[in-house]
């Protein structure tokens, strides 16, 4: 285990800024947790099939129920495994959920990925911060948000497929939205995984606090190519991040 | 008499291959493009290394939807007869389309109904051949293989976009949903009577019958355009279009 978070050697890195180390100190709870009960049972199990093995001077014994045993056990079980469960829920993770889906910070960057069979299409607001109109009659391969280029707002928005830039350090909010079927939205080195719904436009946050270039793959199956649905998540420094995204709006 | 039999039979050939060759009227003429087209985009292929990698060393890649030549013509303009033609006409041609770079050659092209399609895959990576319209159909090709089709049905379901301005009877679109830039259009005919225009923005109709025609101009951006005309035994006849933006 690290000390700045919970990512064992067997987890991919971890660049997650904010809930990433906590979602990876839960998937370590429940390793443990249930880890530990494996060991017991399946080491009950083992000393049991061993210890009580056949032997030619060896019978079986019919035990009838031991009422007042069975219940108390049933009962004892059942208020550990619901207690135990209400207390992961309402003490642990409804924080982290609370987290994940409501606190994106209000000065985050705003950008708009829009999946579809089988690409990642990704829209920077440029410089005036705000989007512009879209239109589904004018979706093509060359337009596929539909971006409206009347509308001055649209003029500098910056579509990129396939590749997503996102400077350091910085909170940033993406609005999901998804063009056919059912996709996910997964970033394994940020531990973001969402669910983009036709027809609805769903909030994901994060930020990322160490360079590199990972992955923004699909998780979850959506046709044919959906193993070749991925993109590049690129996380650099504001300056060369802002450079990029200039070039990459003259184009 | 065995001999006359057959210097009939080979002047009766000659004849009729120099009759109709003497019969048969010719329509061209040009697709001209009045305006300043605008600068094509650069197609962003960074999800696809191989298609990457391919244009390595060259300049980036762009759409080529709307491609005006150098003396203002417009290439890639699928011309064909609409209205008159008579008679069915069977061909058993090979039509070749090749996949390489992530993009489709050619981009327009037509073919008769019950002529067979070749899809090439010239790249490093999977395509799959989405051919939408009447003759649906969907399969993938891994890189080296080639998908072979008999395309059946002549026409198309209609192509309607932007507010009812792109409509085809005959284009049917066909795109690949890996690399969603992927874009081609195949007209697929009744007839033989159809051409794709080139870098020179011309076409030129040959062996038509004498007859009252309509010829009709597509274009995937820019939409369709009708003119009627009527030709004469071994008439050349020039119709042009032109289309603005």
């Amino acid at each position: 285990m690290k000390e700045d978070g919970y990512s064992g050697w067997w987890f991919p890195p971890n660049i997650s800024a904010n809930y990433g180390q906590t979602l990876d100190q839960g998937t370590a709870i429940i390793t443990w947790v249930t880890m530990i009960g494996g060991i017991v049972v399946i080491g009950l199990m083992l000393f049991a099939v061993i210890r009580y093995r056949y032997r030619p001077d060896r019978k079986a014994l019919y035990l009838h129920g031991n009422f007042k045993f069975e219940t108390t056990m049933l009962v004892l079980v059942t208020v550990f495994t619901l207690g135990g469960e209400f207390f992961v829920l309402g003490e642990i993770s409804e924080g982290v959920w609370d987290k994940i889906k409501y606190q994106a910070p209000e000065d985050a960057m705003e950008i708009e990925v829009l999946a579809e069979q089988f690409a990642w299409n990704i829209r920077y607001p440029g410089d005036d911060g705000q989007f512009g109109e879209t239109d589904n009659e004018l979706v093509d391969e060359e337009n596929p948000f539909g971006i409206d280029e009347d509308d001055s707002a649209a003029e500098d928005d910056v579509v990129t497929r396939g590749l997503i830039h996102v400077p350091v350090n910085v909170p940033v909010k993406v609005k999901l939205r998804s063009k056919d079927v059912i996709h996910s939205f997964f970033i394994p080195v940020l531990r973001i995984k969402q669910d983009a719904l036709p027809g609805e436009t769903i909030d994901v946050w994060f930020q990322a606090k160490e360079t590199g270039e990972y992955h923004l793959v699909c998780a979850e199956l959506c046709g044919l190519g959906h193993t070749t649905m991925k993109a590049g998540f690129v996380v650099e420094p504001l300056e060369e991040f802002q450079s990029w995204l200039e070039e990459k709006s003259e184009e | 008499m065995e001999t006359n039999l057959k210097l009939l039979t080979v002047a009766a050939l000659v004849y009729f291959s120099f009759a109709s060759i003497t019969s048969a009227a010719t329509i061209k003429g040009k697709v001209l493009f009045e305006g300043t087209a605008p600068k094509a985009k650069i197609i962003q292929m960074d999800q696809d290394k191989a298609c990457l990698e391919f244009y390595k060393g060259q300049d980036p890649p762009r759409f080529k939807s709307l491609v005006v030549n150098e003396n203002s013509t417009l290439q890639s303009v699928f011309v064909y007869i609409g209205k008159g033609v008579k008679g069915k006409f069977k061909s058993k041609n090979i039509v070749t389309l090749d996949q390489k770079g992530c993009a489709y050659t050619p981009r327009v092209f037509g073919m008769l109904a019950g002529e067979t399609l070749i899809v090439n895959n010239g790249d490093k990576t999977k395509h799959n051949f989405h051919l939408l319209g009447k003759n649906k159909y969907n399969r993938s090709a891994n890189p080296g293989k080639s998908i072979k089709r008999k395309i059946k049905k002549a026409g198309s379901l209609k192509i309607k976009k932007k507010k009812g301005k792109l409509k085809s009877k005959v284009m049917s679109k066909i795109k690949c949903d890996v690399h969603p830039w992927m874009v081609a259009y195949v007209g697929v005919m009744k007839h033989p009577f159809f051409r794709v225009t080139g870098g020179d923005g011309a076409f030129e109709i040959d062996d038509l019958p004498e007859g009252k025609y309509t010829l009709v101009a597509w274009h995937e951006k820019l939409g369709t355009q009708t003119q009627e005309f009527t030709v004469g035994k071994s008439d050349v006849k020039t119709v042009d279009f032109t289309y603005s933006k």
